[in-house]
């Protein structure tokens, strides 16, 4: 089965909507500055792609802003957007049928050092009830299903950044079972000193002070990633059940793979072919690989060695519509399936910044400016650290 | 006085919706349902006026404080009770 | 999920409260004895609820080395020592397999969250500011950060290279984990799985985070008795930690290599009832829909179940709920069939439990003894099944029911069955 993509909701570091996410992509707009949210100065990287005008009170009920932590209020905010974008009537479902499916990289982490905080400064009495749930990684699971009424099953993924895409496969597993809708994609952020030093002292990101040159995929001195928040999440549905209503994509297929102790890069390009196979595509027949730009040289130089494996020298466009805005944890992949959708429903694929690449990308075809063309089947890759790796194959819908 | 405390301590706890009076509702048989507080947000309005206010009423007092005019009464109580 | 490719369970390990190994934990449960201690781990003194069930775990008589130990807080270590112990006792050699055809899952509800706390307070000052210093992190803190690192752990000694994943709903994880993992065999995408969960919750943030909410017991006097679900007295939970792991195969590759089989994962199903992050409402109606649709996917029918493993968390509005629940979906044969929590022994370990509890029905159906309900004595009147009270209970089922329940709102049932007796 095929699941189509009906309805999307992107958080982006460029607002709340597909629109100004789309636009600033077609631009190569920089979504990345300075932090704002607390004093970036301080540690070993201080700019990030982060979303510094999200006003919460102005996209939900002032009851739920106390309970919720950022990460929650940007996955109600996708997962409204997307059921709006969608249209989906009222009733068309039975109750147990329609589900939610996130990934998650950390919970409610901003909320939970504010408790922390409270609990090591003033003591346990001063942890607050709402604790107990904003933090936990099945958060915006728990708080999208009640919100929109969704009774099927519940589920939360936790698998570094590849996260988000894993959780749009479950959605196919879960529709392929007993559900008819699944709500399903990742947001993300790790926009509080408490989760910002799990990366700086990981040393994972670049040290890069300049904004505008400090995420650069696939760049010969490439030396680590910036950090962005947002994602989206989409409504999933069967392949029958949209009937005239949007259909962005097809999921035509997917897999993951685990690297193992080799760590060679082997494991991606299991993925791709498994994910090619899955799709019944051949790798002709793929318009365009939207990469993982990883963003560190040896991780950038494994993933091209990876599709070069399979497509070829220059056999195959590449884009890595991130590099505006950062990786977004494990949402990160997630907006790349919307991307993607975004990619096939308008016929054009969004550009990469042009800049020096390595010798191992030179092999690559960078798609440096919007290149509108048949955009038909769009092949889009995910990594997670510790050696995850996943493949998505989006088709447009077959009338 | 107390009605100050009871107030702000369900303002801090349920978030400032200007939709809702809650100083009507407390002078009135509106249930804390009604202006959607729920177990755990009662439980935390408990929390708050025990470690901000010193207003410490038993575990059970949920039970049947059911409108936000009956936990005030049950405030009252507890302040004299303490006094 | 198609029904032609059959999941069997061919190895267990077990690290419960009390001492570790999956011998260790059946005799301790199928004799009723409870490890509901006053908490070691940290001071329980400032809390409201001090009572915890803690695993006696010294990880080199586990036999993790130094280096396992300073890489993996011991939720990754109980996990780790649940595996081998299981990939040892299914006799599976892993390596003789296509490692891209084994696939690993491991369910988790909050993690590393001890490790992420120590690393706060060292980096904090002990919360005396909101800016961090990073300096101070230790070498393992983003691992701690992103519990998927567990999976990565376990997914590299097991030489599991298919999809490899950490799912987190909450309480109903252990289920959901090995649900997910049945799910990647039955569709092909592997031949066999290392799945399960693990969590170790007990850390100050967790203890206080459950005072608040009024969930864990403040019973104080009788530890050993603190946690009594279904019965009229009890008043929350206790917090516990573990682990439990499985080698789960396709059936035919598994009778191929003659490998030994406690029962096959028949059914599963999921339900949320979209109510209250915390809350349930009295009906039971989600989980009562939850145990349905994994009764028919087993093709079994209520009077099929020999023994109902409860999620009994012991809370007034849980064994209430749950209880609704059964008597929803089972009719009648509620009455009928024997229900226990084993909850009442080793407390309430988040994630972990429903693992922990798979392996308790596995035993159950191997050893034909249906464990207890420890420290049931008085009845509520909304309780009113046979929950095996104090007493193990000899029966041989052919078909058990496990069930979970977690904030957000999560309800799932999983049918367990003697191999042989599915349809």
């Amino acid at each position: 089965m095929r699941p189509h993509i009906t309805g999307i909701g992107i958080v982006s570091p460029f607002g709340i909507g597909v629109e100004p996410y789309w636009t600033a992509l077609l631009e190569s707009a920089s979504g990345i500055g300075p932090i704002t949210r607390f004093d970036g100065s301080r540690y070993a990287t201080g700019i990030a792609g982060e979303y510094a005008d999200f006003d919460p009170r102005a996209h939900l009920p002032a009851r739920l802003l106390p309970q919720t932590d950022r990460i929650t209020q940007f996955a109600l905010i996708a997962a409204g957007a997307a059921l709006g974008d969608a249209a989906i009537p009222d009733g068309a479902y039975p109750e147990y049928a329609s589900a939610v499916v996130t990934a998650n990289n950390s919970g409610g982490f901003e909320f939970a050092q504010k408790e922390m905080q409270a609990l090591w400064s003033k003591g346990p009495a001063h942890v607050s009830a709402y604790q107990s749930f904003a933090w936990f990684y099945a958060v915006n699971t728990g708080q999208v299903s009640i919100r929109h009424g969704l009774k099927g099953a519940a589920r939360a993924l936790v698998t570094d950044d590849t996260g988000g895409m894993e959780a749009v496969g479950q959605a196919r597993r879960q529709l392929r079972h007993d559900c008819e809708l699944v709500l399903a994609g990742a947001v993300d952020t790790n926009l509080c000193p408490w989760g910002w030093s799990a990366y700086t002292s990981a040393r994972l990101m670049t040290t890069e002070r300049d904004p505008s040159t400090a995420y650069r995929p696939f760049a010969p001195d490439a030396d680590g990633f910036v950090s962005g928040e947002g994602g989206a999440i989409m409504t999933v549905e069967r392949p029958d059940g949209a009937g005239a209503r949007t259909r962005y994509a097809e999921i035509a297929g997917f897999a993951s793979t685990f690297d193992g102790a080799a760590h060679d890069g082997r494991g991606l390009e299991r993925a791709i072919r498994a994910a090619l196979r899955d799709a019944e595509v051949d790798t002709g027949e793929v318009d365009t690989v939207f990469a993982d730009g990883f963003g560190t040289r040896d991780m950038d130089d494994r993933e091209a060695r990876a599709i070069t494996a399979v497509f070829g020298p220059r056999g195959v466009p590449v884009t890595v519509p991130k590099t505006g805005i950062g990786r977004l944890g494990c949402a990160g992949s997630a907006l790349d399936v919307a991307t993607a959708c975004l990619a096939i429903a308008k016929q054009v694929v969004p550009p990469t910044p042009r800049y020096e690449l390595s010798p191992a990308a030179s092999a690559l075809r960078i798609v440096d400016r919007p290149f509108a063309g048949r955009v038909d089947t769009v092949l889009v890759l995910a990594r997670g650290r510790g050696g995850f790796n996943s493949a998505m194959v989006l088709t447009k819908p077959r009338i | 006085m107390n009605i100050d405390i009871l107030i702000a301590a369900l303002r801090q706890v349920a978030g400032d919706d200007d939709a809702i009076d809650l100083a009507a509702a407390v002078d009135s048989d509106t249930s804390f349902g009604d202006i959607g507080f729920d177990s755990i947000a009662l439980l935390e309005v408990l929390n708050l006026l025990k470690r901000e206010h010193g207003v410490r009423l038993d575990d059970d007092v949920l039970e049947y404080a059911r409108t936000p005019a009956t936990l005030l009464d049950a405030i009252q109580k507890g302040r004299q009770d303490a006094a | 999920m198609t029904r032609n490719r059959r999941v069997v369970v061919s190895g267990i390990g077990v690290v419960a409260p009390g001492t570790p190994g999956r011998k260790n934990f059946w005799n301790m449960i199928s004799d009723g004895r409870t490890a509901t201690r006053i908490m070691t781990l940290t001071d329980p003194t400032p809390f409201r609820s001090q009572v915890a069930a803690e695993v006696d775990f010294d990880p080199e008589l586990c036999g993790l080395t130094s280096t396992e130990v300073s890489r993996m807080d011991r939720v990754g270590q109980f996990a780790l020592v649940a595996m081998r112990e299981a990939i040892e006792d299914s006799g599976i050699e892993l390596s003789r397999f296509d490692p891209g055809r084994t696939g690993l899952v491991v369910g988790t509800a909050v993690g590393s969250t001890p490790a992420l706390e120590a690393e706060y307070v060292r980096m904090s000052g002990h919360g005396s500011t909101w800016e961090v210093d990073e300096s101070k992190a230790g070498a393992n803190y983003y691992s701690y950060y992103i519990p998927s690192s567990i999976a990565a752990e376990l997914a590299i000694e097991a030489g599991a290279e298919g999809p490899v994943s950490v799912v987190s709903s909450g309480c109903t994880s252990g289920l959901d984990a090995v649900a997910h993992a049945v799910d990647l065999v039955r569709e092909g995408s592997v031949d066999r799985a290392v799945c399960g969960a693990s969590d170790a919750p007990i850390s100050p943030i967790t203890i206080a985070c459950f005072d608040a909410i009024k969930a864990t017991t403040p019973r104080l006097d009788e530890p050993e008795r603190a946690l009594r679900p279904f019965d009229n007295g009890r008043d929350g939970f206790v917090l516990g930690e573990g682990a439990a792991m499985f080698v789960i195969e396709e059936f035919e590759s598994a009778r191929l290599r003659g490998a030994p089989i406690y029962g096959e994962i028949s059914g599963f199903a999921s339900r949320c009832n979209a109510y209250h992050m915390t809350g349930l409402r009295p009906d039971g109606a989600e989980m009562a829909t939850a145990i349905t649709a994994a009764m028919d996917q087993a093709r079994i029918i209520p009077a099929d179940i020999g023994y109902v493993n409860a999620h009994g968390s012991g809370t007034r509005q849980n064994d209430r709920h749950e209880t609704a629940a059964f008597k929803r979906a089972l009719g009648e044969h509620a009455y009928r069939a024997p229900v226990s929590s084993i909850k009442s022994m080793i407390g309430h370990s988040l994630g972990a439990i429903g693992s922990i509890e798979i392996a308790a029905c596995l035993l159950a159906i191997k050893h034909e003894l249906l464990p207890p309900t420890a420290n049931w004595a008085e009845r509520d009147p909304e309780c009113d099944l046979d929950y095996i009270p104090v007493q193990a209970r000899e029966a041989a089922p052919d078909h058990v029911l496990s069930v979970g329940s977690g904030f957000g709102g999560f309800q799932s049932a999983m049918i367990i069955s003697k191999w042989g007796a599915a349809r």
